[in-house]
């Protein structure tokens, strides 16, 4: 199994190392343009007028990382698969001395490793960002805002993997489907933090959407049902 | 019983409602060369893509040492060499970091196959996949190939794109390495003439999934082509002109196919010239003893003959 | 693996989908009606109400005079109002549109009453159950206002504080770091009060568009309930004496001009305290049937009555009480006189709902009233077995039909059963998921 995810991870560092790059670099200057936002805020006003519309009115000046995580998502997505199925490239891998599933799991697990490494520098910026005018609460409140946000990146990037990989064209809507379908109640607007307690649901079905997505790979493989 | 490299039995399959084979069975030796040959559309890619388990069969069954084509394990994978047409490789690569990436993958890796072959081109190895020439790309990818050590190599369309310079290098190259009687090779080509340099045994396809196997030495030696000048065809021009555009059945049982030229006629069968005269006048057309000449053929010419060109 | 994968990716196409199509389905054909807004009438001395309804009632229309007709003026006892006669039963509501027609004052039960009266006496507190601790998310740093600003308008503090295990906290805006001596003055008199750290319960109005600063109130760590005041930067302290097997669990603090009620408490057993301005006195509310992780409560003070309107997804009920004497003791309860219940119009069947009920066997849901937090919820078809299942079947046998057709494969093969089972059990989702996942050949 090392051997797969060494030989995967090689790969798939190589391929997608331009695309890691200019996604850390937009998300720093997406982050430092949160940062200008936030920073704003507090040179047109008093600081406590600040806390008061953030902390109870609700409202959000980090709003714009919304977009953020799904958006890199799908780009890191077509970066690593749109070459694998340009010209079916992704057959010289099929037909590597390993299994299937795991393969194509190693496939997956190395996007979700690097967007998770992605959303943790997005995470640890806007901690940084809200430490410096927030009390702890509302940096936690944030925190807990944020979430759901990226683990829509998450259900993104998967789904767009399903679309891309589905050889047919019906079948491709049901990547669009269950893209929609998952992140749009997690990028939703609501109370901030309202749905933290939805959050452990959701993520129960990341590994479910994870072992389905061996569908449209062996669709892929077989070109054929059954 | 070790399994053979390759048996195909009672394999079926359609696109829509077209049938490309009905019941096939084939059986491949090991240690034998085979080339596929067939018409553009009598379902080359298709069985290529099956036995490189690509295409699932709707009905019978493809083996590969025993597993099937679809469902091969890792451990028969190893010992199964692809080469997919146009030299299909991750371009992304540098030529160093391609032989690292496979090498993870293939405990019988022989990296000295690869690099022998790559240093032929000159080229440093890091330079990228992504910026060489067709012919560059097909040495790196046969180089990936050999370096596996595969037993089975399924080639298809090892020729597209290639001159003439990088076929020869090309196909010398595999007549050299694996022309030893411990690997069989499976290949298509659009270069037919390229394949007598190596090929044992042909395998011709023809539209509707029938399939003819045999040696190509004896193929080539048992088949013949009959050459009739238009002049000597008299009264029966017509009728011999319709049977070179394509009638069917031909008349008798020898001919094979007949093909009409501005000013020849080439008659193409294992048989005798004799035979092919008797069978020519049961549809009452009588021709001179001499009329028909045998031409000499190479294997282009044996291929079109047996096949039709259209 | 195939199979494996399969089943997968349906799980969460099923349920997508039962999100997805009863929301896509209400948004088209099932607008959300709002609460019944119900009322105790003074003039007609019974509960008299307006509701917004779906479909068609002829004698609404009637009174509407072709103006809103989904729109119902009804009373308790079953008759019609038009809207004029409906704000003409509710003169301590629509007191200004009474004065504009010259209906005012108005004299009940003895009383005259101007609008000055009326306005003076007016107020509303209200308690949805998403205001209480659970069911919103968590805000434990909060302001607290100064109660002698000098000057009219209440500022807003520099600092806020929150309640720990390590005393009360105060953190200022300016510097976003911890004020060591407001937090150790607030601390200490606290303690000195034999308040137990940390707090269960912070209950304030933590605005500044209000008459004046009413302080807050604090459940501490043993249940004990504490009201604080920030006069001139130092605290003031009040312990308040509850009454026996009161044990408070959220406090509404809502300040008027008429500094007469401060705010109410809601106990453990789901019992209403009116918290009295002049002495903290809590005078209890007898409301049968509240439930308040359930139900929202609003208190409508007028100058005869106090009506307080608890309602859940379904059921509105009023309770009527007597406006409690001055002289009243703290811990004790005032009995309503008069109570009503009605089936909110909201609760009711239409065609509209009655066809989802049949399309969707179930639906996937995150929004409650009573929760601004978001769970994931399913809930069955309200006509489950006599509308949905049989649709399924229908569906079920129908693909069934269409398999075997086009495949010769009906319920023969174990895919064959396991396709129509999925579809006998979820209905269009499992239809649509198959239509995406099957391939075409």
């Amino acid at each position: 199994m090392y051997r797969i995810f060494a030989g995967v991870f090689f790969k798939e560092c190589i391929k997608t190392r331009l695309c890691m790059l200019a996604l850390s670099v937009f998300s720093l200057a997406y982050m430092a343009w949160i940062w200008l936002g936030v920073h704003r805020l507090f040179l047109l006003d008093h600081p406590e007028i600040v806390w008061y519309r953030v902390m109870d009115l609700g409202q959000i000046p980090y709003a714009a990382l919304a977009a953020l995580p799904v958006t890199c998502a799908c780009v890191f997505c077509c970066c690593q698969f749109l070459p694998e199925i340009r010209d079916e490239r992704l057959r010289i891998s099929l037909h590597l001395p390993c299994g299937m599933a795991l393969l194509m799991l190693a496939h997956f697990l190395f996007g979700l490793l690097f967007l998770a490494l992605l959303y943790l520098l997005d995470g640890l910026l806007l901690t940084l960002i809200l430490q410096r005018h927030f009390p702890q609460e509302a940096v936690h409140m944030a925190q807990l805002t944020s979430l759901p946000w990226f683990l829509a990146g998450f259900f993104a990037y998967l789904c767009t993997a399903h679309t891309l990989l589905e050889p047919q064209h019906r079948s491709r809507l049901m990547g669009l489907l269950l893209g929609l379908g998952l992140c749009t109640p997690l990028l939703v607007k609501t109370t901030p933090g309202a749905l933290a307690p939805a959050l452990p649901w959701f993520a129960l079905l990341l590994p479910l959407l994870l072992a389905g997505l061996l569908l449209p790979c062996m669709n892929f493989r077989h070109r054929r049902a059954q | 019983m070790t399994p053979q490299p390759i048996s195909i039995e009672h394999l079926g399959h359609s696109y829509g409602g077209h049938t490309v084979y009905r019941d096939l069975s084939l059986s491949f030796e090991a240690g034998k060369i085979y080339g596929l040959l067939g018409k553009n559309g009598v379902g080359k890619t298709t069985l290529i893509k099956i036995l490189m388990g690509f295409l699932k069969p709707k009905r019978g069954i493809c083996r590969i040492f025993g597993d099937p084509a679809h469902a091969i394990r890792p451990q028969t994978r190893e010992r199964v060499g692809l080469l997919f047409e146009r030299h299909l490789a991750y371009d992304f690569f540098t030529i160093s970091q391609i032989e690292r990436f496979m090498a993870r993958f293939y405990p019988r890796w022989k990296a000295e196959r690869f690099y022998g072959l790559v240093e032929v081109l000159g080229l440093p190895y890091n330079h990228k996949i992504a910026h060489m020439s067709e012919g560059q790309r097909s040495q790196v990818v046969l180089g990936l190939m050999l370096a596996q050590d595969p037993e089975l190599l399924i080639l298809d369309d090892y020729s597209m794109g290639l001159d003439a310079g990088y076929r020869r290098l090309f196909v010398d190259y595999l007549r050299e390495n694996l022309h030893d009687g411990k690997h069989t090779v499976v290949l298509t080509s659009h270069v037919i003439q390229d394949m007598d340099r190596f090929v044992d045994e042909v395998v011709f396809l023809r539209r509707g999934g029938a399939a003819y196997m045999t040696g190509l030495a004896d193929f080539m030696e048992r088949f013949s082509c009959y050459r009739l000048d238009v002049p000597l065809a008299g009264a029966a021009d017509m009728a011999l002109r319709e049977m070179g555009m394509g009638r069917q059945p031909l008349p008798g049982k020898h001919l094979v196919n007949v093909e009409a030229h501005a000013d020849f006629y080439e008659f193409f069968t294992f048989h005798t010239a004799r035979e092919i005269l008797a069978d020519l006048a049961g549809e009452g057309i009588h021709l001179p003893p001499q009329a028909l000449q045998k031409s000499p053929m190479d294997m282009e010419d044996a291929f079109v003959g047996y096949t039709g060109r259209c | 693996m195939r199979a494996f994968a399969s089943i997968c990716l349906s799980v969460l196409s099923v349920l997508v989908l039962s999100w997805a199509l009863p929301m896509l389905y209400d948004t088209a054909l099932l607008s959300p009606l709002a609460k019944t807004h119900i009322f105790y009438s003074p003039v007609l001395e019974q509960c008299i109400y307006t509701e917004q309804i779906r479909g068609y009632d002829q004698q609404a229309a009637a009174k509407s005079e072709g103006h809103h007709a989904d729109i119902v003026y009804k009373d308790e006892a079953g008759q019609y109002y038009d809207r004029l006669a409906f704000e003409a039963a509710l003169p301590f509501i629509y007191y200004r549109n009474m004065e504009m027609r010259g209906l005012l004052p108005v004299t009940l039960r003895g009383k005259t009453l101007d609008r000055a009266a009326i306005e003076q006496a007016r107020r509303v507190l209200e308690l949805p159950a998403r205001h209480l601790d659970g069911h919103h998310p968590p805000q434990p740093c909060l302001p607290l206002l100064e109660s002698d600003p000098g000057q009219v308008a209440l500022l807003y503090p520099a600092d806020r504080f929150r309640l720990t295990e390590q005393g009360m906290l105060f953190t200022h805006a300016d510097t976003n770091e911890e004020e060591t001596a407001l937090s150790h003055l607030f601390s200490t008199a606290l303690a000195a009060q034999g308040f137990a750290f940390p707090a269960r319960h912070v209950g304030g109005n933590f605005s500044t568009f209000k008459p004046y600063e009413g302080g807050i109130f604090m459940v501490d760590a043993q249940g004990s309930l504490f009201h604080l005041l920030r006069r001139n930067g130092e605290p003031v302290i009040n312990k308040i004496v509850l009454p026996q097997g009161l044990v408070p669990r959220h406090v509404l603090v809502s300040e008027s001009k008429e500094r007469l009620w401060l705010g109410l408490v809601l106990d453990s057993q789901n019992r209403l305290w009116l918290i009295r301005q002049r002495d903290m006195a809590l005078i209890g509310l007898d409301v049968p049937d509240y439930l308040p992780d359930a139900m929202d409560c609003k208190l409508i003070f007028d100058p005869l009555y106090l009506t307080v309107v608890t309602s859940d997804k379904a059921l509105v009920q009023t309770t009527v009480f007597d406006l409690p004497a001055a002289e009243r003791k703290s811990g004790d309860i005032c009995r309503p006189f008069h109570t009503f219940r009605h089936e909110m119009s909201r609760a009711r069947e239409s065609w509209q709902s009655r066809l989802a009920d049949t399309l969707f066997p179930f639906r996937l849901g995150f929004v409650q009233e009573e929760t601004a937090l978001l769970y994931p919820h399913l809930s069955l078809s309200r006509h489950w077995l006599l509308n949905a299942l049989p649709f399924c079947l229908l569906l079920a046998g129908l693909w069934s039909l269409l398999q075997y057709r086009q495949s010769g494969n009906g319920l023969a093969s174990w895919q064959g059963r396991a396709e129509a089972a999925l579809i006998l059990l979820t209905g269009l989702y499992g239809l649509v998921t198959l239509l995406l996942l099957k391939q075409k050949e």
